[in-house]
């Protein structure tokens, strides 16, 4: 463990082994009911409900240089692939760009230490080919936690927030027609974790960003746009008043920022 | 239109320089009845969710156009609507004259400073 000028270096132990928990819950709501409509959908279940990942697949996570809190890499596909197939076989793509507006990619963050633990926050854009389609979850955010003195993994948690919407679905339902129709929906829980939940709680940090400002940080490695000061819709008259200024307000169907739309 | 006009350098900064900037869900404003009856299965175990009684939200259903999926508008503090933009007429527009869309959309935004109420030559509809 070496620590230069508030920057950390991060390792884990090449021979441990890694238990991952791996669940998605049924979709119950679409837009357009395809989770009723498409097989595919209604049948849609983990693959491997739980499985033994070797600590390498962890190593991907981590940077390949010292690190200060707030500061941001790459995350290596290998090991989110090996997580990701976990949850479903067919992976439709983990980091190709496209003209469409969609942002891929996978970003770490380092959001806290002490000296014994770290705390790694990330974001990864993929999606799911299924059956005569595919299904873009609105993007996999999560934390790795790692014991620097043990150089073990304390805790490993990857899953779909919460929204309105967090899924953006594909089907091609005419195999005869070349475009595929669209829907929107939610899934309740989309998620790998490894460890005990309570773990982050109970761990307190000499240096750190809160997650909501790691969780921006890493936005805006995925979209320009974020680097316009949006506020909720509920502080925006107020501040308005006060600011003296006029509301730029967009009407949109989907968040601007994530891939469920 | 988030990697488009809302990624150019100069919009970003005329907007935080000069706005208040929001994004809401249509979905959450029950836009079509589509989304109305997926909110109403939704709304319950949403804590978070746009009220659509909201005086912005009315403000923002005031500005719409009928069957533009994005409306790009412009509000005053009193919640009266300065500028409209449906964004497939933008975009139309765009093409058709040839003038570079994040050129057009500050035009539009620097419009509605100036209360030249941009976009109320055309028709809208609160659906």
């Amino acid at each position: 463990m070496k620590t230069i000028e508030n920057k950390i270096t991060l390792n884990l132990d090449r021979d441990a082994e890694v238990n991952v928990k791996a669940f998605i819950a049924p979709i119950e709501h679409t837009l357009s009911h395809f989770h009723i409509e498409w097989e595919a959908l209604a049948n849609l279940r983990v693959t491997e409900p739980e499985k033994q990942h070797s600590v390498s697949v962890f190593q991907s996570f981590l940077p390949k240089k010292s690190v200060s809190v707030g500061d941001c890499w790459q995350i290596q596909e290998s090991g989110v692939l090996a997580l990701l197939k976990q949850l479903h076989t067919a992976l439709h793509h983990l980091n190709v760009d496209d003209d469409s507006g969609n942002a891929s990619g996978l970003w770490a963050c380092l959001r806290a230490y002490n000296d014994r633990f770290a705390d790694i926050a990330f974001r990864v854009h993929a999606a799911f080919k299924l059956e005569d389609g595919w299904l873009a979850p609105s993007q996999f955010a999560g934390h790795l936690i790692i014991d620097r003195l043990e150089k073990k993994i304390a805790f490993f948690e990857m899953s779909v927030p919460e929204g309105t919407v967090n899924l953006d679905i594909g089907w091609k339902e005419d195999k005869d027609v070349s475009y595929s129709i669209t829907d929107a929906g939610f899934c309740s829980q989309m998620e790998l974790r490894a460890g005990a939940r309570d773990v982050p709680q109970n761990i307190e940090f000499s240096t750190s960003i809160t997650p909501e400002t790691a969780e921006r940080t890493l936005a805006g490695r995925f979209y320009k746009s974020e680097q316009i000061n949006w506020v909720s819709p509920y502080q925006a008259v107020e501040m308005a008043e006060e600011q003296v200024k006029l509301i730029h307000a967009i009407s949109i169907d989907g968040p601007l920022a994530d891939e469920s739309c | 239109m988030r990697a488009g006009v809302l990624s150019d350098d100069r919009v970003i900064e005329f907007l935080n320089e000069n706005f208040i900037n929001v994004w809401v869900s249509n979905v959450e404003l029950e836009r079509t009845p589509r989304k109305q009856a997926y909110m109403a299965r939704r709304r319950k175990e949403l804590s978070k969710a746009f009220d659509r009684t909201h005086p912005l939200a009315k403000a923002i259903m005031e500005g719409w156009k009928e069957h533009s999926p994005v409306d790009c508008l412009v509000i005053a503090p009193e919640l009266d609507v300065m500028g409209k933009l449906p964004l497939n007429d933008f975009f139309d527009d765009c093409l058709r004259t040839g003038i570079r869309e994040e050129v057009a959309y500050l035009k539009f935004l620097e419009d509605s400073l100036n209360g030249k109420l941009p976009g109320f030559g055309d028709e809208t509809s609160a659906v």
